[in-house]
């Protein structure tokens, strides 16, 4: 016998499965390889070592959580991988419509300001108690569409003078009045 | 009162049950069909310990290992009616076990994140300060058998998932060929092979720690 075959016949020993020959010819070589005893020897402290961890033991509250959860079990959809695939979709397609979503405010910002540089600045009269300026900018052609989640979003306003007008609501205390 | 109270507590958690002691696994479920609540819950005792170390070992997620385990039973109270009485119960009950740690590790292989938690659940683990299990050893000899009980368990951890799966059911949970294909679905070549490899690995993982 050779290590190659030893090894490949290492499963057959273990579990008594080889013939009264061929396990003579096994521990013959068992005997005179020091490579192969070493396997043996590693192999077997090991399992002894695994069978010797920590066991660990369910608890009274687990056995308690589990008869509940069976016993009250009204025979609702357990999660399953196909259910764990279409949450994964779900949320990749959010994902998604976010990223979407901020190129579109990302590439919608930068075009917004270039407008406002040419622009005059007018500071309306303030909005009685309301502790809130308006200040409007003039300028060609604006094409700001307000994100739903800017509180001073722009009104915009036509006027037969002025290409466009563009009016924000701002803090009174922006415009130091 | 004392009666009451002793009534309504092993409602709660249930004390080892004596009327089913000496029976066959294959007993207690025709008892659990036959509609004696109680047999299930002996079921469940017989079992709990032994799927949650099982799936534990395939998973490597004491948390998501009891979950399971709890989907295991759910599945096993469903569909006991349809269990062939003809076979093993524990077979029966392992297969749905293994089955459901096989999506799981393979949910995990799709969802990074959960990897993620896994893997930092276990660095918390390996992180925590030394404890001296028993003071009468000496710190050296506890140190090595610290470090081989860590060297064992990165070695099973690190077979791949069906040798591992064939490797723990045979060397942990002492079951026979024949039993570990028809949990596995596999025929007693596959399961032969399998079983030889990850003994090949996981001597080859253990070998350099012996000098």
């Amino acid at each position: 016998m050779d290590c190659r075959e030893f090894r490949e016949t290492y499963t057959d020993l273990l579990d008594g499965m080889l013939g009264e020959a061929d396990e003579v010819r096994f521990h013959e070589h068992l005997a005179a390889c020091l490579r192969c005893r070493r396997f043996d020897q590693a192999y077997r402290l090991g399992v002894t070592a695994l069978r010797e961890l920590p066991c660990r033991r369910a608890s009274r509250a687990f056995t308690a959580r589990v008869l509940h959860t069976v016993r009250t079990d009204t025979g609702r959809a357990i999660p399953s991988s196909a259910s764990g695939f279409a949450g994964a979709v779900l949320v990749l397609a959010l994902i998604g419509f976010l990223a979407v979503d901020l190129r579109v405010l990302e590439h919608r910002g930068p075009t917004a300001f270039a407008n406002f540089t040419d622009t005059t600045l007018a500071v309306s009269p303030p909005l009685p108690d309301s502790g809130i300026d308006l200040i409007t900018f003039r300028f060609r052609d604006a094409t700001y569409d307000p994100p739903f989640w800017d509180q001073y979003a722009p009104a915009q306003v036509r006027d037969a003078n002025l290409s466009s007008r563009v009016r924000f609501a701002v803090p009174a205390v922006w415009t130091g009045r | 009162m004392n009666t009451t109270l002793q009534s309504s507590h092993s409602t709660i958690v249930p004390s080892p049950l004596r009327s089913f002691e000496g029976l066959d696994d294959g007993e207690v479920v025709r008892a659990c069909l036959e509609g004696d609540g109680r047999a299930f819950t002996e079921l469940v005792l017989r079992y709990q310990t032994r799927l949650l170390n099982f799936i534990y070992r395939s998973i490597g997620d004491r948390e998501r290992a009891e979950d399971l385990v709890q989907e295991a039973f759910i599945r096993v109270h469903r569909h006991l009616r349809r269990f062939d009485q003809n076979r093993k119960f524990s077979t029966w009950i392992y297969t749905i076990a293994s089955n459901l740690a096989k999506n799981e590790l393979r949910n995990r292989s799709r969802n990074p994140m959960v990897l993620f938690q896994t893997i930092k659940k276990n660095w918390d683990t390996d992180h925590q300060p030394l404890q001296f299990e028993d003071v009468h050893s000496r710190p050296d000899d506890l140190y090595h058998q610290r470090h081989l009980r860590e060297l064992v368990e990165l070695s099973v951890s690190q077979l791949p998932e069906h040798h591992r799966a064939v490797f723990i059911l045979r060397e942990l949970e002492g079951k026979s060929y024949e039993e570990i294909a028809e949990i596995t679905g596999c025929n007693l070549g596959t399961v032969k092979s399998r079983l030889n490899r990850a003994r090949n690995s996981f001597a080859a993982i253990i070998e350099p720690s012996l000098d």
